[in-house]
């Protein structure tokens, strides 16, 4: 599997700059002392625009709006990770079982993973939530539970192409038993697909759970979220857009570099890409 | 082709088997009673009883889910828990605005996608084709959502040229009614315009690598011809793939793009019942979308096979 080489360019390492620069906020968001509390509001100021104290202005209860975005890419991020790791460890290891060990056990995982593909994502979320509630760990499970099947499909088929070649025939030949050939010939081959895949899925994840977050669905209020963000927003759109505006211009930025950088590092095979997207 | 469609239509039943079970069990798991809900904190135990007697709530779980079953079966989907409408009533009433607005970004978003992923195709690894890709990346990124949002903000609320909530019923006033639906028709069609170029430029430029184009060229036929009568015909199976899988997609977007613009379609009908916990209509409307989506993929299979008889179905998952 090589990596596209020299197509890295310019470009795709300003969209790495960009996660990274998104990330440490997040992460240090606590502790950075121009980050305000996402909760305090301030009435004086409310709907104002950007200002050198609000960078992103003020929102309806005078909230300050980089707060939130600052705190609502943590949310974002943490959904985004915890659950794209769930997701690609079960479904993972899923897909290179049944893409090796092929028979019995890869027909039943295929079709299940048919079946479970046959569901709308977005549908079958919105079910779980209305089941389960609107919690951090039913949000981060559900939408882990939701990217099992994709995951699984992806990596069975890497694992597949991979164990009909000649090296995994030799090591057979030389004698390694089934265990040692996954684990250390085709895992190191599959590895860079997985990585691509699971930027991919990160970009899903927040997607979706921003998604939910519009709609009304996802954590409840106060916690700030991109999408929650830019659903209140809507209502002032008229007199102060910059409250929907920059949680959107930033949820943007963030998937855009996600699928770039996704695309940069895709690993060069002849084959087309998956159906989701 | 009987292979084919006996295999879909097995998938088919087993999605709806997992779907609809599945979903009844969580419901079962679940804290709260959709009676004390719909009569408030005022119930007494009597009227509970009889609530659950009415709503068939006191039935065991199996003969529950199979009385539900075979009402869906016979065209029976059940009443509201929480307004006693029938669903099939409601269904009837928010499908079409729902169907128009996914009918319309789907030829919207091929009438613009098909002649610009031939372009990028022809043009592959020029300056039209890179400009295309990058911008299908930018289309792919943004969320309807953050779209739909910005689209009101410039069309609606800064130039007023649109209307940014409902839709005016076809049969009112046509005119109006397409004017209503431009906006939502953009927001869910622009990620799959993206989506359909992308793919028709990679099945195009693999067409065109071909040894017939070589020979229509060589025999002497303009690119036009070439393009367009024997690249796209040829690179339409792919994309036909894509429309179909892209349904799932749709439906998704419907409910958000509905939200958005305040359209009462079955994605409203859907949040709706999810605020209300609404089981039976959440549970009909999940299983309903389910086997919309089977069926469209089956459709596609079908079609694939007549437009390619060289295709033998059910060869492939």
């Amino acid at each position: 599997m090589k990596l596209r080489g020299g197509k890295f360019g310019l470009f795709a390492w300003m969209c790495v700059a960009w996660l990274v620069i998104v990330t440490l906020f997040a992460v240090l968001a606590p502790w950075i002392p121009f980050v305000d509390d996402p909760e305090n509001s301030d009435l004086s100021v409310f709907g104002d625009g950007p200002s050198w104290s609000h960078w992103f202005g003020v929102d309806e209860i005078g909230r300050d709006v980089f707060a939130r975005v600052v705190w609502g890419a943590r949310m974002s991020l943490v959904i985004g990770f915890s659950a794209t790791l769930m997701a690609v460890i079960i479904g993972g290891t899923l897909g290179l079982v049944a893409g090796f060990r092929g028979g019995r056990f890869d027909s039943f995982v295929a079709a299940t993973v048919d079946i479970a593909l046959a569901v709308p994502t977005l549908i079958l979320l919105l079910f779980v939530v209305a089941v389960f509630g609107r919690s951090l760990p039913v949000i981060i499970f559900t939408l882990a539970w939701l990217m099992v099947p994709f995951s699984a499909r992806v990596i069975r088929a890497a694992t597949l192409s991979e164990s009909h070649r000649e090296y995994i025939l030799a090591a057979r030949v030389s004698g390694a038993h089934d265990r040692r050939i996954l684990r250390r010939e085709i895992l190191p081959a599959v590895t860079p697909v997985i990585l691509t895949f699971a930027l991919i899925v990160v970009g899903i994840v927040i997607l979706l759970e921003g998604t939910l977050a519009f709609i009304g669905l996802g954590l409840p209020p106060p916690t700030p979220t991109w999408g929650s963000m830019i659903s209140e927003g809507r209502t002032a759109l008229d007199d102060a857009p910059h409250i929907s505006l920059f949680p959107s211009a930033i949820m943007f930025l963030t998937l855009l570099a996600i699928n770039i950088i996704g695309d940069a590092v895709q690993p060069r095979s002849g084959k087309r890409e998956s159906g989701v997207i | 082709m009987g292979v084919l469609i006996r295999r879909r239509l097995t998938q088919l039943v087993l999605v709806v088997l997992a779907v609809t079970s599945a979903t009844f069990i969580m419901l079962e798991a679940i804290p709260g009673d959709p009676c004390r809900q719909r009569i408030g904190p005022t119930a007494t135990p009597e009227a509970i009883e009889l609530c659950h007697e009415e709503l068939s709530l006191d039935e065991p779980l199996p003969a529950r889910y199979a009385n539900w079953v075979g009402g869906v079966l016979r065209g029976d989907f059940g009443e509201s828990y929480s307004n006693g409408i029938s669903v099939r009533t409601t269904l009837a009433q928010v499908a079409p605005v729902t169907l128009q607005l996914v009918l319309y970004s789907l030829v919207l978003s091929l009438v613009i996608a098909v002649p610009l992923g031939v372009l990028a195709a022809y043009r592959e690894g020029g300056k039209t084709d890179k400009t295309l890709m990058m911008s299908a990346y930018g289309m792919l990124s943004v969320p309807s959502f953050v779209l739909g949002v910005v689209l009101i903000l410039l069309f609606s609320v800064h130039w007023q040229i649109f209307p940014s909530v409902g839709v005016v019923p076809l049969s009112e006033n046509p005119p109006e009614h397409f004017r209503s639906m431009v906006l939502p028709v953009i927001t869910l069609a622009v990620a799959d315009i993206a989506i359909y170029i992308r793919t028709l430029r990679t099945e195009m430029s693999a067409t065109l690598r071909e040894d017939f184009i070589t020979v229509a060229k060589s025999r002497g036929l303009s690119n036009r011809r070439v393009l367009w009568n024997h690249g796209l015909r040829a690179s339409s199976l792919g994309l036909l793939t894509f429309v179909g899988l892209n349904v799932g997609r749709l439906i998704a977007g419907a409910v958000v793009v509905e939200r958005i613009f305040g359209i009462n379609g079955i994605g409203n009908y859907l949040v709706n019942s999810v605020i209300q916990r609404d089981y039976l209509v959440l549970q009909t409307l999940v299983a309903i979308l389910a086997v919309a989506f089977v069926l469209v993929n089956l459709l596609v299979d079908i079609l694939y096979a007549v437009v390619d008889p060289r295709i033998k179905p059910g060869t492939q998952t």
